[in-house]
C-alpha cells in the first residue's frame, strides 16, 4: 500500500510544482505521476471491496478445497489415509465429520435397571412363597376341620340309622348337609346341636311309638341311647373344641398365662350346683381363650414337623413344648367339661321332669286305688253316689294310665340321658389323663340324680303294688259279686242284681231268703274254715308281705348300699384325682428338669465330640500339609539345584560375552573418538564450527575400559581442551592455514618488537611482489638448515606438507616461524597442536581396545 | 567475557581498529574544522582541511603506536555484575 510518492523534484521544470517562478513552464503533465496515480487508484478502488471480495474468494476457496477433500476422503479410504497421514489433525476433523458425532458414554443405568427389577421380582417371589404357606397352613387346619366334620357327620348318621328307622337318616342328614353347607364355624357348631337334638327327638319319639311293652324296649333303647349318647358326646366335644380353636385362632398362644386361668378354673371350687352355671359361662369363655393353646398346637403342627428337622431341641424347646401339650389338655377337660355340664343341665332338666311325672304317676295310682277303695266301700255318705264313684274310678284310671305314661316317657327319656351323661363321663374320664374334680362332681350329680329317679320309679311301682293289690281285692269282690249274680240268677233268673225295679214277688222273696240263708250257712262254714285256715293264711300273708318287704328293704338296701358305693368311689376318685395331680404336676417338672438334663447333656456331648473331630481333622490336615510340603519342597531343590546349574553355566557365558561386548564396546568408542577427531562436527556449515568437544566420547571410552590402568593414562593424555572445546580437524585446519598463511605472508618482515606502520606497509608490498610459486616440496631425505628457513619457505613448506596430509610435519614447519608470523600462527600451531596430541592418543586407544578385543575373541 | 580471537585475526582487528579510530579522529577533526571555519574564519577552507588533517595525524600515530608496541593491552570497561544476575 504504497502511495507514489510526491517529491519535489530537484529543478522545477513544470508549472504546478514548487513555487512558482518567472520562468516560462510548461504545464505538468505527470505521466509517471498519472501511472502511478492510475494504478494507486486501481489498488485503492480494489482494495475497498478488493479486501472483503479478495477475502471472501479465499474463504469460499478453502472451504470449497475442505469440503471436497472430505467429500473424496468419504468415499475412498486410500485417500482418507492419505490425507489424515499427511496432514496434521485430519484425522480427528475426518472421524468428527465422518463418523456420525461420539456416542453416548455408558453410564452403566442399564445395569441398575435391571437389578432393581430382580430384585422386586425376588420380593414377589418370596410374597408368593410365604403367601402359599399361609394358605397351606390355613388349608391343613381346613382340611383336618373337614375331616373331623365329615367323621362326625358319619358317626351321628351311622349311629343314628342304626337305631331306627327312615325318618332319623333324613334327620341325621340334614345335619350331616347342614355340616357341609355352613362355611363358617360357628353356624355349624349351633346347627349341630339343633341337629343332635332333632335326632334325640326323634329317638324319644320313636322311644314313645315302642312304649307298650316299657321295660323291653327300654332296655333296648338304652343301649341304642348309650350308643347314641357315646356319640353325640363325641361329635359335641369335637364341635366344642373346633369353636374353641377356632375363636381363638387370631390369638396367639401367650404361653405361661393360659395354664394359670385354667388351672385356677379347675381348683375354683367344689361342684356346687350353684357355680356350674356361672362356670358353664366362664367355660364357655375360657376355652376360647385356652385353646389359644390348642390351636397353637393345631397350628404349630407343620412347624412341629419343620421343627423336629432340627438336631437338637433346647430345653426351652422342651418346655414349650410341654407347656403347650399341657394347655391342649386343659383344652381337651375343658371341652369335655363343658359337655359334661351341658349334658348334665339337660339331665337335671329331663329327671325332674321324669321324676314330677313318676310322682304324678304314684299320685294318680294311689288316687286311683283310693277310689277303687271308696267305690268298693258300700259307703254311700261321700259327696258321690255309687255311679259317679264308679265313674271317678274310671277317671282315675283314665289319669293313671296317662300319667303312667308320662311318667314312662319322661323315665325313659331321664335314663336315656342318663346314660348319655354316663357314657360321657366315661369317656371324658378315659380321654382326659387325669379325671377332674368337676368331672367327680358330675358323677355325683348323676349318682344322686339317677337315685331320684330310681326311688320315685320305686315309688310308682309300689304304688303300682298297692294299686295291683286294690285290684285284686276289686277282682275278688267283683268275682264274689258276680258268683253271688250267678247264684241268684240260678235260683231266680229273671232277677237281676242290678234292677231293682218293681217290688219282688213272695217267692222270690222266699226263694231269696231260703238262698239267702243257704248262702249265710255256707258263708258261715266257709267262715269257719276261714277262721280255722286264718292263722295259716295269715302266715301265708305275712310271709308273702315278709319276702315282699324284704324284698323291697333289699331293693332300698341295695339302693343305699349303690349310693353309698358311689359316694365311696366318688370320693376315692377325688382323691386319686388329687392325688394325680400331684403327681402328673411333679412329673411333669420331673421331666422338664430331665428334659433341660438331657439337652444340656446333649450339648457338652456334641462340643466334645466337636472338638474331638476337629483336633482329630487338624492332626491329619497338619500331617498331610507336612507330606505335602516335603514333597514340594524335594521337587523345589531338585529344581532349584538345576537352575542353578543353569545359572552358573549362563553366568560363565555371560562373562565371556561380557568381557568380549565390553571389548568391542571398547573398540567402537575408541574408533568412534579417532574418527570424531578426524572427521569433527560434519553438519557444520563452515571449518570453523566442525570442532566439537570430545569429552562425551572420552568418556565413553573411559566407561568401555573400566578399571584398566592402561587405558585410564591414556585416556588421561588427551588434552582438556581438546576434551571441553574440542579439536579441529585436519581439513578445518588446512582450510584455515590458507588465511594463516596470507596473514603471515603479510607481515613476514615484522618481528616480534612490532613494527610501524610503514613496516607493516612495506611487509605487505613484499608479500604482494612475492610470488608464491606454489607448494614446495622438501626434497626427501635432506636435512633443512633451519638458518636458511625464511617465513616464506616455511609456509610453503608447510602447505605442502598439509596438502599431503602431514599435519605433523607442518606443524614443526609452522613452529619454526619468528616473529610477527609466528604470533599470527600461533593459534592454528596451538590447535595443530591439540589435533595431533588427541589424534596420537585416540590412535593409541583405539590400538589398545584391538588388542584387548583380539584377545578376547578367542 | 568477549570472544576469543584467533591469533590470526587479530592483526586484521588490529587494522580494523586503527581505521575506525583514524577515520573517527578525522571526522572529528573535520567537524572542529568546520566549526572553526563557520565561525571563527568566516567560511575559510583551511580550517577543514586543518582539522582533518589533524584527525588523520591523530589516527595515524595512534595506529602506529599499537603497531609498535603489540604487547599493551587494550582494556575494556566491565559492567559490574551483581550478585543475582549471572
Amino acid at each position: 500500500m504504497w502511495r507514489a510518492s510526491r517529491r519535489v523534484p530537484s529543478r522545477i521544470k513544470c508549472l504546478g510544482q514548487g513555487r512558482p517562478t518567472s520562468r516560462a513552464q510548461q504545464p505538468c503533465r505527470n505521466y509517471a505521476e498519472e501511472g502511478a496515480d492510475k494504478s494507486a487508484k486501481a489498488a485503492q478502488a480494489s482494495s475497498s471491496g478488493g479486501v472483503g471480495r479478495t477475502i471472501l474468494t479465499a474463504t469460499l476457496a478453502v472451504g470449497a478445497g475442505v469440503g471436497g477433500l472430505t467429500v473424496y476422503a468419504k468415499t475412498s479410504p486410500e485417500f482418507r489415509k492419505t490425507l489424515e497421514g499427511n496432514i496434521p489433525y485430519a484425522r480427528e476433523y475426518l472421524g468428527a465429520v465422518l463418523d456420525r458425532g461420539p456416542k453416548m458414554p455408558d453410564l452403566g443405568l442399564g445395569g441398575v435397571v435391571d437389578k432393581a427389577k430382580d430384585m422386586v421380582g425376588m420380593g414377589k417371589k418370596k410374597e408368593e412363597q410365604l403367601g402359599s404357606f399361609l394358605p397351606k397352613l390355613s388349608k391343613s387346619k381346613a382340611d383336618e376341620e373337614e375331616k373331623q366334620r365329615k367323621a362326625a357327620a358319619d358317626t351321628a348318621a351311622q349311629a343314628v340309622s342304626v337305631g331306627t328307622d327312615e325318618p332319623m337318616p333324613v334327620a341325621a342328614k340334614e345335619p350331616s348337609a347342614a355340616h357341609k353347607e355352613s362355611a363358617t364355624k360357628r353356624p355349624a357348631k349351633e346347627k349341630k346341636p339343633v341337629g343332635v337334638e332333632k335326632p334325640e327327638e326323634t329317638a324319644a319319639a320313636a322311644i314313645a311309638a315302642s312304649m307298650d311293652e316299657p321295660l323291653p324296649p327300654e332296655s333296648k333303647s338304652e343301649p341304642k341311647a348309650k350308643k347314641k349318647a357315646e356319640d353325640k358326646p363325641a361329635t359335641k366335644k369335637k364341635a366344642l373344641k373346633e369353636k374353641a380353636e377356632d375363636t381363638a385362632a387370631a390369638a396367639v398362644a401367650a404361653g405361661m398365662d393360659l395354664p394359670i386361668p385354667a388351672k385356677a378354673m379347675t381348683t375354683s371350687g367344689e361342684a356346687v350346683t350353684d357355680k356350674h352355671v356361672s362356670r358353664e359361662e366362664k367355660l364357655v369363655e375360657t376355652p376360647e381363650d385356652t385353646a389359644a393353646a390348642a390351636v397353637a398346637a393345631a397350628l404349630d403342627q407343620p412347624f412341629a414337623t419343620e421343627a423336629r428337622e432340627t438336631p437338637m431341641r433346647t430345653p426351652e424347646e422342651v418346655q414349650a413344648k410341654l407347656l403347650e401339650k399341657e394347655i391342649d389338655d386343659l383344652a381337651d377337660r375343658a371341652a369335655t367339661l363343658a359337655i359334661i355340664q351341658h349334658e348334665l343341665q339337660d339331665l337335671k332338666r329331663t329327671a325332674t321332669s321324669a321324676i314330677h311325672a313318676q310322682e304324678e304317676a304314684a299320685h294318680a295310682t294311689k288316687m286311683h286305688s283310693e277310689q277303687i277303695k271308696h267305690a268298693m266301700d258300700e259307703d254311700t255318705s261321700g259327696p258321690l253316689g255309687k255311679e259317679e264313684q264308679w265313674q271317678a274310678v274310671t277317671g282315675a284310671k283314665e289319669a293313671q294310665v296317662d300319667a303312667l305314661k308320662q311318667a314312662e316317657a319322661t323315665a325313659a327319656a331321664a335314663r336315656e340321658n342318663l346314660e348319655k351323661v354316663r357314657a360321657v363321663i366315661k369317656q371324658g374320664k378315659s380321654s382326659l389323663s387325669e379325671p377332674d374334680q368337676e368331672i367327680l362332681s358330675a358323677e355325683e350329680e348323676l349318682g344322686k340324680l339317677a337315685y331320684e329317679l330310681e326311688t320315685a320309679v320305686g315309688k310308682v311301682s309300689k304304688a303300682q303294688a298297692d294299686a295291683q293289690v286294690m285290684q285284686e281285692y276289686q277282682a275278688l269282690v267283683e268275682q264274689g259279686r258276680k258268683q253271688f249274680k250267678k247264684e241268684l240268677e240260678s235260683i231266680m233268673p229273671d232277677v237281676k242284681l242290678g234292677g231293682w225295679r218293681g217290688k219282688l214277688s213272695e217267692d222270690e222273696l222266699n226263694s231269696l231268703i231260703a238262698h239267702a240263708h243257704r248262702r249265710i250257712e255256707q258263708l258261715q262254714s266257709q267262715l269257719a274254715e276261714q277262721q280255722l285256715l286264718e292263722k295259716s293264711r295269715m302266715d301265708d300273708a305275712l310271709a308273702r308281705q315278709r319276702t315282699e318287704d324284704e324284698k323291697e328293704t333289699l331293693a332300698l338296701l341295695s339302693r343305699e348300699l349303690e349310693r353309698q358305693k358311689r359316694e365311696l368311689a366318688l370320693a376315692q376318685d377325688l382323691r386319686i384325682a388329687q392325688a394325680r395331680d400331684q403327681y402328673e404336676a411333679e412329673m411333669r417338672t420331673q421331666l422338664r428338669r430331665q428334659a433341660g438334663a438331657h439337652s444340656e447333656h446333649l450339648q457338652d456331648v456334641l462340643r466334645v465330640q466337636e472338638q474331638e473331630l476337629s483336633s482329630k481333622h487338624q492332626a491329619e490336615m497338619h500331617d498331610a500339609l507336612m507330606d505335602e510340603r516335603d514333597r514340594y519342597q524335594v521337587k523345589l531343590n531338585e529344581a532349584m539345584a538345576r537352575l542353578r546349574g543353569v545359572e552358573a553355566a549362563i553366568e560363565g557365558r555371560a562373562d565371556i560375552e561380557r568381557e568380549a561386548r565390553k571389548a568391542q564396546e571398547l573398540l567402537i568408542a575408541c574408533e568412534t573418538l579417532k574418527r570424531l577427531i578426524n572427521t569433527g562436527n560434519e553438519e557444520a556449515a563452515s571449518w570453523e564450527e566442525r570442532r566439537i568437544p570430545l569429552s562425551r566420547e572420552v568418556n565413553t571410552v573411559k566407561e568401555a575400559a573400566g578399571d584398566s590402568k592402561f587405558f585410564q593414562t591414556l585416556l588421561g593424555s588427551v588434552p582438556q581442551q581438546a576434551m571441553e572445546a574440542g579439536v579441529f580437524p585436519e581439513d578445518s585446519l588446512r582450510q584455515r592455514f590458507l588465511r594463516v598463511k596470507r596473514v603471515c605472508r603479510r607481515v613476514a618482515m615484522i618481528d616480534e618488537t612490532g613494527g610501524t606502520l610503514f613496516q607493516f606497509f612495506v611487509s605487505y608490498l613484499q608479500s604482494l611482489l612475492l610470488v608464491d610459486a606454489g607448494r614446495r616440496s622438501l626434497p626427501p631425505g635432506k636435512e633443512v638448515d633451519p638458518k636458511k628457513l625464511d617465513t616464506f619457505t616455511l609456509l610453503s613448506y608447510a602447505e605442502h606438507s598439509l596438502e599431503n596430509g602431514d599435519l605433523e610435519q607442518a606443524a614443526r614447519f609452522m613452529n619454526q616461524l619468528k616473529g610477527e608470523p609466528r604470533k599470527v600462527a600461533s593459534d592454528w600451531l596451538e590447535e595443530a597442536r591439540l589435533t595431533l596430541e588427541a589424534r596420537q592418543a585416540a590412535q593409541a586407544l583405539a590400538a589398545a581396545a584391538a588388542a584387548v578385543g583380539l584377545g578376547n575373541l578367542v | 567475557m568477549a570472544a576469543e580471537v584467533r591469533s590470526e585475526d587479530e592483526l586484521g582487528k588490529k587494522w580494523d581498529r586503527c581505521l575506525a579510530d583514524t577515520i573517527v579522529k578525522m571526522g572529528g577533526g573535520l567537524a572542529v574544522g568546520v566549526v572553526f571555519s563557520v565561525f571563527l574564519f568566516k567560511r575559510r577552507p583551511w580550517p577543514v582541511a586543518f582539522g582533518t588533517g589533524v584527525g588523520l595525524g591523530m589516527g595515524y600515530s595512534n595506529c602506529q603506536h599499537d603497531f609498535r608496541n603489540p604487547n599493551l593491552l587494550h582494556g575494556t570497561f566491565v559492567k559490574k555484575i551483581e550478585k543475582g544476575e549471572k
